[in-house]
């Protein structure tokens, strides 16, 4: 296990390392003069000024080398300061992490609330017009865009009590039952075509071990069907979902910064969605570095957990 | 070999030649035919595609003209789909919308087709350093959650449609160069390919003729469902004001607009949603059949 963690460790090292070269690169690779565009357009002045401010920003130095101040910054947490508000942007960015984290967790656990039940009656019920129709279903879950899920149940249940305090959002340890009241309707949103693919999911790999030989000689031995279900086949068919669930977090923390937006909920997208109306470069370069991080340390998280409760994982 | 042999093989040959089996198009049109859903989802497609390129054609009014006198009004015999707060036909905005959705669509995934392709079959065939090169940068690519990615590109590069291609075309590339490079080391060590190596086959007949042909089935899947993959990220980039931009029409910006009037005038939210999700369905559905019908081997 240990070896197995540290050359997982390993991989993750190079891709951080690329994620914040290309974080980099998308702001100092901004067309036109950078200065000039930080400082808007009101402000006039003179070649010299200008040369000073980009000797005094770094600006003047070859890209790799403004790469090496920027990253020693970053690394000791040190994000930059927006500039519209003149605050540090990290702790701005830290400071919404839980709403954003919260639906994405919320929108997980709504999916596989949903997924795995009727992915495992699909495939039980495998070639009946029950299937058929979850099949079908999955795929049309798959097709809905978030947003405009979240915006039709806006229109349908927009009045109704609470679902009603659209941008009032209080944070779930100061009044829980409010807070999950306001993050139903946007966690539901998002988690909806996550259900769709991981119900997909869990039916084939449930068709996959029912074909096993195992699952024949326990039928054979006379257990009854429930019990082959429940002690032989769903263990060894729902490990594998914890992979898509790998991946398909960088779906909702994606989907987290459109549904945001939707909801009026001040997470990181809605931060980020603001920074970018107001050119303020440094907070989007925040917000677009912590939620890769986020995404590649979950992925991490979940390479480990896989590993750990199949451990044919670890010798591959 | 002796004459007598020679032509004992002829003869079996000319014999199993007989009963030939069915051409393999045809074959294909055949099982078609029994998968309703891959049907259904070709005629979605069509349909759509059919639309957009006869927009001018077909249309009832200009996307653009506002009738002052019907703002905001309701589904009818004068406006179907009814109008938008400028008054402005919705039928014909949805039609016009279908252009540069499709667009956008098409030209993005043409883009990580050709730039993701390129990657995973130079990678794939030659291995070694350059491959690792490829492969560790598509990992960063994907590192980063798709429409985050979009957007970010969007923010910095500015709302030009040529920018929305680049952005969408970047972020689907990974998945692209993963399918086609798989597909590549898999067939790469087939004997056959081995076989024409020995024979002095160079890399590019080897390429053309022995492993193109066999990736073609998953990409073709993988084009059709990034199709899907990619109307959902334009409608959500022009929802958000980075992807197409007013007064052009695209059903993201559509439905961006209707945010504001959608409790007096809801039709203005429903249909460009709907619009989208019927199209999404479609590749889904066309991606799906494919798949079957293509390689039974591959699943979800």
């Amino acid at each position: 296990m240990a070896a197995f963690l540290a050359g997982r460790l390993l991989t993750v090292i190079p891709v951080l390392w690329g994620v914040s070269i290309v974080v980099f690169l998308l702001i100092h690779l901004l067309p036109g003069n950078a200065i000039q565009m930080f400082l808007g357009t009101q402000v006039e002045m003179t070649p010299a000024q200008m040369d000073e401010l980009r000797r005094l920003f770094g600006l003047n130095k070859p890209l790799p080398l403004q790469y090496v101040d920027w990253i020693t910054r970053i690394l000791r947490g040190d994000f930059g300061v927006s500039l519209r508000t003149s605050r540090a942007v990290l702790p701005d960015i830290v400071a919404r992490l839980p709403l954003s984290g919260e639906i994405t967790l919320l929108a997980l656990l709504i999916a596989l609330a949903i997924a795995v039940p009727i992915g495992i009656a699909a495939a039980v019920r495998r070639g009946s017009a029950a299937d058929a129709a979850i099949q079908f279903g999955g795929l049309a879950g798959l097709s809905i865009p978030n947003f405009w899920l979240a915006t039709m149940l806006l229109l349908a249940l927009g009045n109704v009590g609470t679902i009603a305090s659209i941008g009032i959002y209080v944070g779930f340890f100061s009044n829980p039952a409010k807070n999950l009241a306001v993050m139903a309707l946007p966690s539901f949103s998002l988690g909806i075509a996550l259900a769709a693919v991981m119900m997909r999911f869990i039916r084939s790999s449930l068709l996959e071990v029912l074909g096993h030989d195992y699952v024949r000689t326990a039928r054979a031995k006379g257990l009854r069907e429930r019990l082959v279900l429940y002690r032989h086949v769903l263990r060894n068919a729902l490990i594998p979902v914890i992979t898509v669930v790998g991946f398909q977090v960088g779906y909702l923390l994606g989907g987290t910064v459109v549904i945001e937006e939707v909801f009026a909920l001040p997470g990181m997208g809605r931060l980020a969605l603001a920074a970018i109306s107001q050119r303020d470069y440094p907070v989007v370069q925040g917000v677009v570095l912590v939620i890769a991080l986020l995404f590649v340390l979950v992925n991490l998280a979940v390479d480990v957990a896989y590993a750990f409760v199949d451990p044919r994982v670890r010798f591959a | 070999m002796s004459p007598a042999a020679t032509s004992a093989l002829v003869k079996a040959t000319a014999a199993r030649r007989q009963t030939p089996p069915v051409p393999p198009r045809a074959a294909f049109a055949a099982r078609l035919a029994r998968a309703p859903l891959a049907l259904a989802g070709i005629t979605i497609v069509a349909a759509y595609l059919a639309a957009a390129l006869a927009a001018p054609a077909i249309a009832p009014d200009d996307p653009l003209r506002m009738h002052s006198d019907a703002l905001l009004a309701p589904p009818g015999a004068r406006h179907p789909f009814g109008t938008d707060q400028f008054g402005r036909d919705l039928a014909t905005r949805l039609l016009y919308g279908a252009q540069s959705s499709l667009a956008v669509a098409f030209g993005s995934v043409a883009l990580a087709l050709a730039a993701g392709g390129t990657a995973g079959i130079t990678g794939g065939y030659h291995g070694g350093a350059l491959d690792n090169v490829l492969m560790r940068t598509m990992d960063v690519i994907f590192a980063f959650p798709a429409v985050l990615l979009a957007i970010a590109i969007m923010a910095v590069a500015g709302t030009a449609l040529g920018n929305v291609i680049v952005a969408i075309g970047i972020v689907y590339t990974p998945q692209f160069a993963r399918v086609v490079r798989a597909s590549v080391l898999e067939t790469r060590g087939l004997e056959y390919v081995e076989a024409a190596g020995a024979l002095g086959a160079g890399t590019a007949r080897i390429l053309a003729r022995h492993i193109l042909p066999n990736i073609g089935a998953p990409l073709i899947v993988q084009t059709s469902l990034s199709l899907s993959f990619a109307i959902l990220t334009e409608s959500a980039l022009s929802f958000l004001g980075l992807g197409t931009q007013p007064p052009t029409p695209s059903w993201g910006n559509m439905l961006a607009e209707a945010r504001r009037f959608m409790v007096i005038a809801p039709w203005t939210a429903v249909f460009p949603g709907a619009a989208i999700a019927l199209i999404v369905l479609g590749f889904n559905l066309l991606g799906d059949g494919l798949r079957d019908l293509l390689d039974p081997r591959l699943k979800l």
